[in-house]
């Protein structure tokens, strides 16, 4: 390769990068991130109200916020929704209220099927996709509070801080997934200083968040550009596009195209969050360090994985009975969740129930990683049968089993609504068969 | 009194007067960026903006008649309502990104030329058919792809082959794929369509501000907005021709003109395809003369007019259309995209090396 091709390929390279973040400008992350920062600023301007003041002002900030990202007609409905859902939970006693504040979270599950089309449709607007992340997040909220208030008698929170909770701009689109309880502990007091010491602390601790936010921004967009960009191949054709060390790269690929993406949206979201003054829960805790699969779903994606062991598996039993099927539940219904997100964004005729079992089917095998790990540590025979080995060896074998077992598990969870399961099917085939062929034929084995 | 009387933390709470320092400072600098983000953000998306007949956004051009306004950033909206999208000129009047001077070594350029039926307005940039054009080419497998976008409302074939001459050497394209509107390019060769001075004070030629966010973002009028006010025009269009009468020599006259149109991409050593391209809103019924039969002794010929049909019959609720004008919607789009690809395809138009993907 010449100095000049070489030149040639860096020069178009950065030039990609320019036209890409050019007109990425208009992507729905980069209108989330730009109102959000705008909202952020008008917040830190609300410093000298009152605290209830200031929390009113960041109900209205992001209402509004809704509003500009989301069209005028859903935010109505979805003010009026929680209004609804509040009443239900705070003033109608009794099960009426559980019932009738029930009702309503599972009419918000459907709620594509009775709004308008045409409040959602709009070429560039990206109303459908915000909408349909969103109601993923904010429905998790809302029925962790009705199940606070119902079946455990958490202390009632007021209106204000439902709604702060709910609709908090920072973490509306794509979390993290607190609930108003974890809300309301989180707070503190952020610019609303008291003092001219406290006022170079915040200034002190406003430096990094910025930076982290304009990090975040950063990971998302070379997340975009730079990775998964065979997935359109490699899903086509099955694998067979590439070659079996292509195959296992992109699914490495994929692993951390997701991760750097999404810690890019929960980097954003903290940033914001925390330059208000609320503690926002972190989402990500370097999940590729994880040991087993267990250990993957508590350092990944955190507030949603806290949500399903305090609202779904706890329910179920917890550890007090039938374990396996409460863990396998708990991700299936992870799996129906990311489910009911695809089908808000490509609707029904799109994302027919065939193709759900993309979803379903990377749910069941994050839950048979998780009882298959607990299975090894649960006896001290299995779990012992190396403790000859170095401690630093075995922990690097945990990891590296861990890692490539979850990214395996990404394949159909990405796979596309329109490609059935054969084609995952024989991606796994090549990645894990094909591999394990060439190996034994390597090594002399005779087949 | 204190400003808050409700919330302290930890400690005695303190008077007013040595607390509201702080909180006026950090609310000023709150304010500060928040004005700053504002203007950032009207950079970004520019003012709101509908469209009508395109005065708001054309501008007279010496060598190619009239452009897009270059520059110009804004968020276009039907004025019969719906959602607004955003938009951005090129430096050349184009609704496009920048395009570098040269083509990248392994990069095969495709100029799609065309009226305002296509040019993506009111359209997701990705869901345009030049960018999906480029976007279905396997970039891993093969060469890249570039769709360059140079269409522009009201452009008739005259026009089209005047801008191919002028300013389509600096592009170096490789395919030229002309959209032919099988209404306003018959009738352009009857009555071609003409560009006047728009009236000097139409308000709405600017984009107005809006709200508190727009506040910031629109001072006092520019430099480059009075010069682009100065020189703005509006397209008189032809009627379009009914009769058959009226349409047979209109179709020879169109014939001609396509042919000086492949005589000027040839000089480019570019080779081109023709699409015949249906406007907004769909005819019930289309017009009985075969076009492509017509234009396909010239280049070869693909007709959208059935698959729009197809997919208007088989889909609920399409986007083929951004209502309220002659544009395309992204189904449109789509659709147009992949005829494109079958064209090119089908007739090994494209040069050695170019692979096609399998994004839909």
């Amino acid at each position: 390769m010449t100095g000049a091709s070489v030149m040639n390929l860096i020069g178009g390279e950065l030039w990609d990068l320019g036209v890409g973040i050019f007109e990425a400008r208009h992507s729905l992350f980069a209108r989330v991130v730009l109102y959000g920062a705008l909202a952020c600023a008008l917040g830190i301007a609300l410093a000298p109200l009152g605290r209830r003041g200031r929390e009113w002002g960041l109900v209205g900030l992001s209402v509004a916020s809704l509003a500009l990202l989301g069209s005028l007609p859903v935010t109505a409905v979805a003010l009026a929704f929680s209004l609804a859902f509040f009443g239900c939970i705070e003033r109608v006693p009794g099960r009426a209220g559980t019932f009738a504040a029930s009702a309503l979270a599972l009419l918000l599950l459907l709620y594509p099927a009775f709004l308008p089309e045409a409040w959602f449709t709009g070429n560039t607007s990206h109303i459908r996709e915000f909408w349909a992340f969103a109601t993923n997040v904010w429905w998790l909220r809302c029925v962790a509070y009705l199940v606070d208030r119902r079946s455990r008698g958490v202390a009632p929170r007021t209106l204000r801080e439902f709604l702060l909770a709910t609709l908090f701009f920072p973490t509306f689109v794509n979390g993290p997934i607190e609930t108003t309880e974890q809300m309301a502990a989180s707070r503190g007091s952020g610019p609303a200083v008291d003092t001219w010491a406290d006022l170079r602390d915040w200034l002190r601790a406003a430096g990094p968040l910025v930076g982290r936010l304009l990090f975040g921004c950063l990971k998302v967009m070379i997340g975009g550009f730079y990775l998964g960009r065979a997935s359109d191949l490699v899903f086509a054709t099955g694998g067979g596009g590439v070659t079996v060390e292509r195959l296992w790269l992109w699914v490495f690929e994929l692993y951390f195209q997701f991760y750097i993406v999404f810690s890019g949206w929960t980097d954003v979201a903290v940033a914001l969050g925390r330059l208000l003054g609320f503690a926002t829960m972190e989402n990500f805790d370097r999940p590729w360090r994880a040991r087993s699969v267990a250990e993957f779903w508590r350092r990944w994606h955190i507030s949603f994985g806290v949500w399903l062991r305090n609202y779904v598996y706890i329910p179920l039993g917890g550890n007090r009975r039938h374990v396996a099927l409460n863990v396998l539940a708990v991700f299936v219904a992870s799996g129906l969740w990311h489910v009911w997100g695809a089908l808000k964004v490509l609707g029904p005729g799109t994302y027919p129930p065939s193709a759900w079992l993309g979803f379903i089917l990377w749910g069941l095998a994050n839950g048979l990683g998780v009882l298959a790990a607990r299975w090894w540590n649960d006896s001290p025979t299995r779990s012992g049968l190396f403790r000859g080995v170095a401690a630093p060896l075995r922990h690097a074998a945990a990891r590296a089993m861990a890692f490539i077992f979850v990214s395996i598990a990404w394949v159909p969870f990405f796979l596309p609504p329109w490609l059935g399961l054969g084609s995952c099917g024989e991606i796994l085939w090549r990645l894990l068969f094909e591999t394990s062929w060439r190996a034994a034929r390597k090594l002399g084995v005779p087949l | 009194m204190p400003l808050d009387s409700t919330y302290s933390l930890d400690g005695p709470r303190l008077v007013g007067a040595r607390r509201r320092g702080p909180r006026l400072a950090a609310a000023t600098l709150g304010l500060v960026a928040a004005l700053a983000l504002a203007r950032l953000r009207s950079g970004i998306e520019g003012g709101p903006l509908c469209v009508g007949d395109d005065a708001a956004l054309l501008v007279a051009s010496d060598d190619v008649g009239w452009t897009f306004a270059p520059g110009l950033t804004a968020q276009v909206r039907s004025c019969t309502g719906g959602f607004a999208t955003p938009l951005r000129i090129n430096a050349e009047g184009q609704a496009d990104q920048p395009w570098p001077a040269t083509p990248r070594a392994d990069e095969v350029r495709v100029l799609v030329l065309g009226n305002e039926t296509a040019d993506g307005l009111m359209v997701a940039r990705e869901d345009r058919l030049s960018t999906r054009i480029a976007l279905l080419a396997d970039r891993t497998l093969g060469r890249r792809v570039a769709g360059i976008n140079a269409t522009l409302p009201g452009y008739a074939t005259a026009q089209q082959r005047r801008w191919l001459e002028a300013r389509g050497p600096r592009f170096t394209p490789a395919l030229v794929v002309v959209l032919v509107d099988p209404e306003a390019d018959l009738a352009a060769t009857v009555s071609p369509p003409r560009a006047r001075p728009a009236p000097a004070d139409g308000e709405d030629l600017l984009p107005p501000a809006s709200g508190l966010v727009d506040l910031a973002g629109h001072g006092p009028l520019r430099d480059d907005d009075t010069a682009a006010r100065s020189t703005a025009v509006r397209i008189e269009r032809p009627a379009p021709l009914v009769s058959p009468a009226e349409r047979k020599p209109a179709r020879a006259q169109l014939a001609r003109e396509i042919t000086s149109l492949a005589r000027a991409a040839a000089a480019q050593d570019a080779r081109l395809a023709i699409l015949i391209a249906p406007p907004c809103p769909l005819a019930e019924t289309a017009p009985d003369d075969d076009l492509c039969a017509a234009l396909a002794g010239i280049a070869p010929c693909a007709d959208l007019t059935p698959a729009f049909a197809e997919h208007a019959a088989a889909v609920a609720t399409t986007e083929l259309c951004v209502p309220g004008t002659r544009r395309w919607g992204r189904d449109a789009h789509f659709l147009a995209s992949h005829a494109v690809w079958d064209l090119l395809d089908a007739r090994g138009l494209w040069p050695a090396g170019v692979v096609r993907g399998h994004r839909l």
